[in-house]
C-alpha cells in the first residue's frame, strides 16, 4: 500500500466514509507496528478535537418566521415593479371588460363597430401625435450616432438596443447595452431605464453601460441620479462630472468615485480603454467589438485586472498579443475562435 | 425506523408544499433553519448577512415550490441553494474590494475584512485549511454529508472531494503538534507561577 492510497484510507476512516473491505485493510496496516497504531490514535484525537463553532446571535427559528412571512408578504403583495413596467401597464387594454360585454349578442355587433372607430381614431391620434416607440440597435463591430426627438444625442456602442419610450411629456429611452447621453437643458426632465436602475438627469453629458446585469454611469458634464430598482427613491445617488457609479439588481448603487470621464468615454472616438477591468470583461467587450469568439480556458485568469488603452481599427492579434503579454498567458486561434491560455 | 418515517413525513410535507401550504413549509423550513443557519454562518460570518441569505434561500424556495420533486431528498437541493447563495454573495463582496469602490458606511457590506468572526475567538489548525478544502472538509464534519453527497452540493466530482479531503490530514497532523506546544506551554506557565509559592511555603 503507498503512501497516497494509506492517506485516502486514513482520512476515509476519520470521516466515517470507509467500507468494511476497506477497514479490513487500514486495520492490517494499523497492527503492523506500534508506531502505525499510534499514529492513528492521535489523528482520532486531532479530528475529534475540531467542534464546529457555533454561531453566537442566532435568532430563534419563530423570530426568524416572523421576519420572513413579512418579506414573503411583501413580495407576493407588489412584486418589485420599475417605472418601465408601470408605464407599459397603463396601456393595457381592460381586456376583461370587453369578453364580459361580448358575451350578450345584442351589443356584441355595435361593439365590434365602436372598436373599429375607436381604434382608427387611436391610430390616427398616435400617428398625429408622433408618440410612438422607436427602436434603435447596434450589431457586433458596429457604433451608431443618433439624435433623439428633443435634439439630444445619444452614441451607441457595439452590440446595443436603445428604445425611446415617449418624449411628449417626458423624455424617456430605456437601453440595454451602451450609450453616450449629450442631453439637451431646459426640455424637463430625462430619464435612462435599464434592467437594474433608472438614471434621472436634466441636461447633461454622460455615459451609460448596462451589461450583464450591472449599470455603471459615468458622467462627463452636469449632474446625473443613479436609483436602483426595486429599492425605492430613498437610494438614489448623485454623480456630478468626473464621477462614476455603478450599481446590481437589489442593491444600493455605490457611491461615486472619482474617475477621468473624457478617457473612459473614449470608446466614442473608436479608442477601447481599460481601467483595472477584468479579463472576463475586456474579453466580453472585444467580442463585441470586433464581433468573434474569444474563449478563456483557465479560469484564475478570468478575474486578472488588465489597464490599457487601444484602438478599434488595430488589428485584433495586436490587442490579444498586448493582453497575453501582460497575463503571461498565450493565445492561439482555432476554428474562428480565439483561445487564451497559460 | 425513525430514519424510515421522518423521510415519509417529508414526502408528505414536500407534496403540501407543492400545494402552496404555508404550514408544510414553515415545518419543513424549522427542521433545516438551525442547520442551515449554521452552514452559512460559517463561511460568512456576519449574523446580519446570513440572515439575509437564508431569508433569499427559502423564499427561492417558495417562489419555485411547484418545481420541488417529492421523490427526491430535499436536503442537498437547500445545501446547494445556499452554497450557489453564499458563492454570489462572496463574488459581490471580493467584486467591490478589488475595485476599491466606496462601501456604504452602514451598509452590510462595511463588515468586508476578510476574515470570518469565529476565527477570532478559534486558533485553530482549521485556519489554516485553505477555502475549498475547508468547505468539503465542513461539510463533512460539521454537516455530516458523506462524499456522494457533497459532490452533489458542491458540483465537484467525487474524486475531487476524495483528494480535498485527503488533503485534510496534513492539518490535522499540525493540529496534533500545535496541542503538544499548548499543553507545553501551560506546563511552563505553571512551574514558574508555581515554584515560587512552593518555595515560600518552605
Amino acid at each position: 500500500m503507498n503512501k497516497k492510497e494509506l492517506n485516502i484510507l486514513l482520512i476515509r476512516k476519520l470521516s466515517g466514509e470507509i467500507s468494511a473491505k476497506e477497514l479490513n485493510k487500514l486495520e492490517m496496516w494499523i497492527n503492523d507496528s506500534e508506531e502505525n497504531r499510534q499514529y492513528m490514535m492521535k489523528l482520532e484525537k486531532a479530528w475529534s478535537s475540531i467542534k464546529a463553532p457555533q454561531p453566537k446571535d442566532m435568532p430563534d427559528f419563530e423570530e426568524f418566521w416572523q421576519d420572513f412571512s413579512h418579506r414573503l408578504k411583501e413580495d407576493e403583495v407588489k412584486p418589485a415593479k420599475s417605472e418601465y413596467e408601470t408605464l407599459i401597464r397603463k396601456k393595457r387594454p381592460f381586456s376583461q371588460f370587453q369578453l364580459k360585454v361580448f358575451r350578450k349578442p345584442a351589443f356584441s355587433y355595435a361593439f365590434a363597430v365602436l372598436l373599429l372607430i375607436s381604434i382608427g381614431i387611436f391610430v390616427l391620434l398616435n400617428s398625429l401625435n408622433q408618440n410612438h416607440t422607436i427602436f434603435y440597435s447596434t450589431k457586433y463591430s458596429e457604433h451608431k450616432s443618433l439624435i433623439l426627438p428633443d435634439g439630444s444625442t445619444a452614441f451607441l456602442n457595439a452590440g446595443s438596443q436603445l428604445s425611446v419610450m415617449d418624449f411628449k411629456d417626458k423624455r424617456i429611452v430605456y437601453l440595454k447595452g451602451q450609450a453616450l447621453f449629450n442631453v439637451l437643458k431646459n426640455k424637463g426632465e430625462f430619464l435612462v431605464l435599464t434592467d437594474n436602475a433608472d438614471i434621472k438627469v436634466t441636461g447633461t453629458k454622460f455615459d451609460v453601460k448596462a451589461r450583464e446585469g450591472k449599470t455603471r454611469v459615468v458622467v462627463e458634464e452636469g449632474t446625473v441620479l443613479l436609483n436602483a430598482k426595486s429599492i425605492g427613491n430613498s437610494s438614489s445617488v448623485a454623480i456630478h462630472a468626473d464621477q462614476m457609479s455603478e450599481c446590481y439588481k437589489n442593491m444600493n448603487p455605490t457611491s461615486p468615485a472619482f474617475v477621468n470621464a473624457k478617457y473612459i468615454n473614449g470608446w466614442v472616438n473608436n479608442s477601447l480603454i481599460f481601467e483595472k477591468n477584468t479579463l472576463k470583461e475586456i474579453t466580453n467587450e472585444l467580442q463585441r467589438q470586433y464581433n468573434i469568439n474569444i474563449k478563456i480556458e483557465n479560469s484564475s485568469l478570468q478575474n486578472r485586472p488588465i489597464t490599457g488603452q487601444f484602438t478599434n481599427n488595430q488589428p485584433i492579434e495586436d490587442v490579444l498579443n498586448a493582453i497575453t503579454l501582460s497575463l503571461n498567458a498565450k493565445y492561439k486561434k482555432e476554428n474562428n475562435t480565439f483561445i487564451i491560455y497559460q | 425506523m425513525s430514519e424510515n418515517r421522518s423521510i415519509i413525513d417529508e414526502k408528505e410535507l414536500l407534496k403540501a408544499i407543492k400545494n402552496s401550504d404555508n404550514n408544510a413549509f414553515k415545518e419543513l423550513s424549522e427542521i433545516y433553519y438551525k442547520q442551515l443557519y449554521g452552514f452559512i454562518w460559517r463561511r460568512i460570518g456576519d449574523s446580519e448577512t446570513v440572515k439575509d441569505i437564508l431569508q433569499d434561500l427559502f423564499l427561492n424556495v417558495w417562489k419555485l415550490r411547484h418545481n420541488l420533486d417529492e421523490e427526491r431528498p430535499i436536503k442537498p437541493y437547500l445545501f446547494a441553494a445556499a452554497n450557489n447563495l453564499i458563492i454570489n454573495y462572496s463574488k459581490k463582496k471580493t467584486f467591490l474590494r478589488n475595485n476599491k469602490v466606496d462601501l456604504p458606511q452602514d451598509g452590510f457590506l462595511s463588515n468586508s475584512s476578510s476574515s470570518l468572526e469565529w476565527e477570532y475567538y478559534i486558533n485553530d489548525a482549521l485556519l489554516e485549511i485553505p477555502e475549498n478544502l475547508k468547505v468539503v472538509f465542513m461539510m463533512n464534519k460539521f454537516e455530516g454529508f458523506k462524499y456522494a453527497e457533497i459532490a452533489e452540493i458542491l458540483r465537484i466530482s467525487e474524486k475531487t472531494v476524495e483528494s480535498r479531503m485527503s488533503k485534510i490530514l496534513k492539518f490535522l497532523r499540525k493540529k496534533y503538534i500545535h496541542a503538544l506546544k499548548l499543553l507545553l506551554l501551560i506546563f511552563q506557565f505553571m512551574i514558574v507561577f508555581f515554584a515560587p509559592l512552593f518555595v515560600l511555603k518552605k
